[in-house]
Order: structure tokens, then sequence, then C-alpha cells
């Protein structure tokens, strides 16, 4: 079985304005297909404060770049393009998911890809930071008959 | 070079009133036709990744399950590629007489060898073809697929091609039967096929 799809990840971004909490960071996974240097990564992003957090770009040792991108359905011709920040409403979440937002990971390693899990470091817009760690999900033969639909992640640690 | 949403406008403006005039604007792609002349499909020379020529005639007594992609496209490709395998799976003692074909729509980057491998990691069965720029077109333009490329300067991906995204089922014959969204579920994908495999 897929272990990464029953482990809620749960990673905190340790914010260092005031008295506020650190995001959540969720279900952080990143589906890789054999061969490829490329992988889209998925998660759900909380923001428990009363503010509103922007998430402005991100880094890894893992890649040549990590980038925010978003799916646009524009009737049935789809487009995907990259974005500059991702707006976590103040009490609120964005989900990262196939057709929505998501990272992409552009230029993977050799190692990262054989990797268990791929540390992100997440940059907001209040200067502050932090790691997330990406489970890495093997696309594709011999077990791509496992579940692999979005539907599957639900909410974790609530 | 930046894209302006004002020039994306034009062009699928464009693109529509082409499709348009051609009668078979992508989106309301719903009618069989009965005339015996199929809107949808048609000849194409392409290549597989052993390097052989592949025309429809290759698929001649075989029903084609057909989705144009590329091997750049991280999201939406994989998903729909393994949706297309499951349903077919799901078919059971039938799921032989489906050819499940992916039809690149990058050609610079996704050559024969290069989609074939790709294509090998979700399905023994998927048949994925590439070729020319020319070849390319002229197998989106029998499909009635839109397709662009887009420069993104300021990412490390370079460029990505949007595209609208159905599948297509041919018949044994040839002829186009009917199409999906790409959205579709896997349950609702293999009742489509179910209902039209015999």
């Amino acid at each position: 079985m897929k272990l990464y799809l029953l482990i809620a990840t749960l990673f905190l971004l340790p914010g260092l304005a005031g008295a506020a909490e650190p995001l959540h960071l969720e279900n952080a996974r990143l589906r890789v297909v054999p061969g490829r240097d490329m992988a889209a990564g998925y998660l759900t992003v909380h923001n428990p404060n009363a503010a509103a957090a922007a998430i402005t770009h991100l880094s890894s040792g893992c890649c040549q770049s990590v980038e925010l991108h978003e799916h646009i359905a524009d009737g049935e011709i789809m487009r995907m393009r990259k974005v500059e920040k991702v707006t976590i409403p103040a009490g609120g979440e964005v989900r990262f998911t196939p057709m929505g937002y998501h990272i992409m990971f552009i230029g993977m390693q050799e190692d990262a890809r054989a990797a268990k899990e791929i540390p992100v470091t997440f940059h907001l817009d209040d200067g502050t930071q932090g790691v997330a760690g990406f489970s890495v999900e093997m696309l594709g033969a011999p077990d791509h008959h496992a579940p692999d639909h979005s539907h599957h992640h639900g909410h974790a640690g609530h | 070079m930046k894209i302006s949403a004002f020039t994306w406008t034009i062009c699928v403006l464009i693109a529509a009133c082409l499709l348009a005039w051609a009668g078979t604007a992508v989106f309301t792609i719903n009618k069989r036709t009965t005339a015996g002349n199929a809107l949808i499909g048609g000849a194409f020379t392409l290549t597989d990744s052993a390097g052989r020529t592949v025309t429809p005639k290759d698929f001649a007594g075989k029903y084609m399950l057909v989705y144009f992609g590329f091997t750049h496209c991280p999201d939406i490709c994989p998903t729909t590629l393994l949706l297309m395998d499951n349903a077919i799976n799901d078919l059971g003692t039938r799921a032989d007489k489906v050819v499940p074909v992916f039809i690149t729509l990058d050609p610079e980057r996704d050559s024969p060898e290069v989609i074939g491998k790709y294509a090998s990691h979700f399905s023994d069965r998927l048949v994925a073809l590439s070729g020319s720029m020319e070849q390319i077109r002229e197998a989106a333009n029998a499909y009635k697929v839109y397709f662009s490329k887009v420069d993104m300067p300021d990412s490390g991906i370079g460029y990505l091609i949007d595209h609208s995204s159905f599948l297509y089922l041919m018949g044994p014959d040839g002829k186009y039967i009917t199409h999906f969204p790409h959205r579709i579920s896997e349950q609702g994908l293999y009742e489509g096929l179910a209902k039209n495999v015999r």
C-alpha cells in the first residue's frame, strides 16, 4: 500500500511575526513519473491567523527551480501558468490539487527523484519562511492501478 | 515576451471563429454525424517509439481512445492517461478491443522515443505517437484539437502548450463514435466505453 496516502504529514512554518501562528502545511506530496525531471506537488495550506498570508516563492536544493503554478480551465482548453504568489485567506485554506494550484518541481536531480521525501522552503510575504517535506509518490507501473484520485486526499490533522 | 490577456483573448476568438467556420466548434461537438463523413478523426501519419510509421489503418478492427497532450504537462496528462488505462481495464474481457493512444502536441521536446518511454510508465497497451510539427498539426486538425505554444520566459519550464482536452473514442472502422471530457470520472468513462465497445 501507498503509505504516503495514509500518513497525513503536518509541517509547521515557524512564524516570526508577533503572536501569529505558523501556517499549517498538510499532506505535502509529489507525483513523479519515472525518468522525468519534472513533477507536480500538492498540499493543503491552512492559515489559522486573523490576517491573510501569501506564499511568494519556493526554494529547494532538489531542482533547478520550484515554482507556484496554476491550471486554468477555459472551457475545455487547459492552460497552465506560473503565478507570482498564492494568498491564503485569514482563517482559511488553499488546496493545491490537480487542475488547480500546484507546485512545479523543474529540473529535478536524480537523487531527489529517488528520495522518499523532498524538503522545500516556503517564503512568505512577511519575510518568514519554513520548510515542508514533500513525500515522493512514484507514478506509473507497476502500481499504476492504485488509487490516484485527488478525492482520496482529504483533510488531515483537523 | 509576455503575452497579454488581450492578445490571448484575440487568439482564442480567432480560433473560435475558425472552428465555427469549419462547422465544428470545439465546445459543441455533441452530435454524431450520420451522413458518413465523421467530423472528428481522419488521416494522420505519425511515428511510434520504435520508429515505425503509424496511420489510422494500423488500428483497423480496434477501437481507439485518443488523447492529445505532452510530457511536460505534469498534472492533467498523467491523470488522464491513468484514467484511460483504468477505465479500459475495467472493461475486462473487452479491454483488448480498445487501444489507448497518446499523441503529443509538443513534438519539439517529445520525440517518439521520449514519449514512448513516458507512456510505458502508465500502461503497457498505451500507444504513444509523435512526429514532425506538420504531422502533429495534421493529426490535431483532424481531431479538431486546439493547441498553442506559450512561452514562459520567467519559468524554468521554458514553454507550455495550452490545449483542448478531450478523449475521443473511434470505432473499429476508424470513424468517430463519441468523446469525453478529461474530467470525467473513471466510472463515467468506463460506462461510456462499455456502452459503445462490442
